[in-house]
């Protein structure tokens, strides 16, 4: 019985996931080949429209979340350093981890908590309603006029809100380590300096093109594909909640096995270049 | 029991489908549809009437059989292969599947913009013309939400024959109407027959509905064919089925209909 129960499970996850693979090739190939559909105007004014919803609409939350985590990590990290005699490297220690993982993962979490259950929201209201069936049967095709500006719009934006969670998370560590904890401004910042290289910045926001992508094609992928009803949309938002914020974290994993291998071989070596 | 129609616009040719691979809402299923004229097809729920006119767009695949379009096979189409064809027919929902975040004009003007190059002042103008032949020229600016449900169906009436195509599929068209606006739209549907010569296709449970509109009805009961002619002969045909749904009186039959 459990064994059943398991193999169906492991089954449904297999289909599951050849569905979204085939989605996401759709996708990709309607990205580089697709006939172009509409007229410019409107292609723009679509893609337009999702950056606005997409970027400016989440700059506050996203600037608010960068700049508290980084006041917390100050504040967290204050008492143990003081008490080991190194609090003067805490500039190193918060900017590191803002710049590297915090700034980029937790722009990934928000963007898809506002951003990824919006899109299944209304792709998935306008599945149940027939609209996507609607433009299939107008003789478009729905990944083209649905999908893709809304892709394109978080693969470009999720690294620039990125580099504002950054900034903002360095702001605001900064302030309360050096105004509120009285910690040498001269040495907060050379340590920065010493810790932070330009690898780890640019490593930092290139993550959000990974985010950005998985973000958009699970939101999409889910309201495409989801049940009938006010019920089948929302469980088709959590879901694609719960499967954004796995995918950020296993993307995360895997850049950071990928990126130590390329930074161990090839950036140790830049002095010698 | 379904008729042979010399030269016919659409045929469909031992059709199967199901969504479980076990229980079939269509099973061997053949029906010629003639060019030109107004096929209404009726059958009470689930006999397999939506999914007959969703199998003719391609928006549903057969798991078998062939669906031909002027003699050729469309079926087996790529999506991208499909946008010519489907450029050539309308398609009027059951809900309407307007967009609801667009304009009204921005509805009527979608396939415009999408398959023409014409520009916005000529586009606008094809669009006025649309909503005036539904009789909603003044609602351009609205948005559906802002529609009652017999006009958001006359505005999605007017999307599905902004391309003048050479056939218009109508799936339940007057369901969720009040008697008045059902007759309003079946008259309708009927107009536009005539006056754009159109081929239309019509999916309905409402006799009254099909009466007005019908050249030629389709009764499906079960996936079969189970009535096929004129209004007259649907009127009078002695099978209890056909007498039973056209009369609407179950009789003792509500096994049937439960």
């Amino acid at each position: 019985m459990i064994v059943d129960r398991i193999g169906y499970l492991i089954s449904d996850f297999l289909i599951d996931l050849g569905s979204f693979s085939r989605f996401s090739a759709k996708v990709f190939f309607a990205l580089f080949y697709h006939k172009r559909q509409g007229r410019f105007k409107h292609t723009w004014q679509r893609l337009n429209r999702q950056m606005f919803d997409i970027g400016i609409k989440s700059l506050p939350v996203v600037m608010i979340t960068g700049a508290f985590i980084a006041m917390t990590l100050a504040v967290q990290s204050y008492s143990q350093l003081h008490n080991l005699g190194l609090a003067d490297r805490m500039g190193g220690l918060i900017n590191g981890s803002v710049v590297n993982e915090l700034g980029p993962v937790l722009t990934a979490f928000m963007l898809a908590g506002r951003v990824g259950g919006a899109l299944t929201a209304e792709l998935g209201t306008m599945k149940v309603t027939e609209q996507i069936d609607a433009i299939s049967a107008m003789g478009s095709d729905p990944v083209c006029y649905l999908v893709l500006p809304r892709l394109i719009a978080c693969v470009l934006l999720t690294p620039l809100l990125t580099i504002y969670a950054d900034l903002m998370g360095v702001i605001g560590g900064s302030l309360i380590s050096i105004y509120h904890y009285g910690i040498n401004s001269e040495a907060y910042w050379r340590f920065s300096a010493d810790i932070v290289e330009r690898w780890d910045v640019c490593l930092g926001i290139s993550k959000g093109l990974f985010f950005g992508s998985a973000i958009a094609l699970i939101s999409c992928y889910n309201g495409f594909n989801c049940g009938q009803g006010a019920r089948g949309v929302g469980k088709a938002c959590t879901e694609a909640f719960v499967r954004s914020f796995v995918a950020i974290l296993a993307i995360n994993f895997v850049i950071a096995l990928v990126s130590r291998a390329i930074y161990s071989s090839f950036w140790t070596l830049k002095s010698v270049i | 029991m379904a008729r042979k129609i010399d030269n016919p616009i659409f045929e469909l040719k031992g059709i199967s489908k199901s969504f479980d691979r076990r229980n079939y809402i269509l099973k061997d299923f053949n029906l010629d549809i003639e060019r030109g004229k107004s096929t209404v097809i009726i059958g009470p729920s689930g006999c397999g009437k939506t999914v007959t006119l969703k199998i003719m767009t391609t928006l549903m695949r057969p798991n078998s059989g062939e669906v031909l379009f002027n003699g050729e096979r469309i079926d087996n189409l790529s999506e991208s292969k499909l946008i010519d064809i489907r450029k050539r027919t309308g398609f009027l929902f059951q809900s309407g599947a307007l967009f609801d975040s667009q304009s009204v004009a921005y509805n009527v003007a979608f396939p415009l913009y999408m398959h023409t190059n014409k520009s916005e002042t000529e586009i606008m103008k094809i669009v006025k013309e649309k909503l005036e032949l539904v009789g909603l020229a003044d609602t351009m600016d609205r948005y559906p939400s802002q529609l009652s449900g017999g006009q958001q169906k006359r505005i999605a009436l007017a999307r599905a024959i902004s391309l003048e195509p050479e056939v218009v599929f109508y799936d339940e068209p007057t369901t969720g109407l009040d008697p008045l606006r059902t007759d309003a739209i079946s008259k309708l549907i009927a107009r536009m027959q005539e006056h754009l010569n159109i081929t239309s296709i019509v999916v309905t449970h409402d006799m009254k509905s099909a009466y007005t509109i019908a050249d030629r009805i389709i009764m499906l009961d079960k996936g079969d064919i189970i009535a096929d002619g004129d209004s007259s002969l649907i009127k009078e045909s002695h099978n209890p089925v056909v007498q039973s749904f056209v009369t609407g009186d179950i009789g003792n039959a509500d096994d049937y209909i439960i």
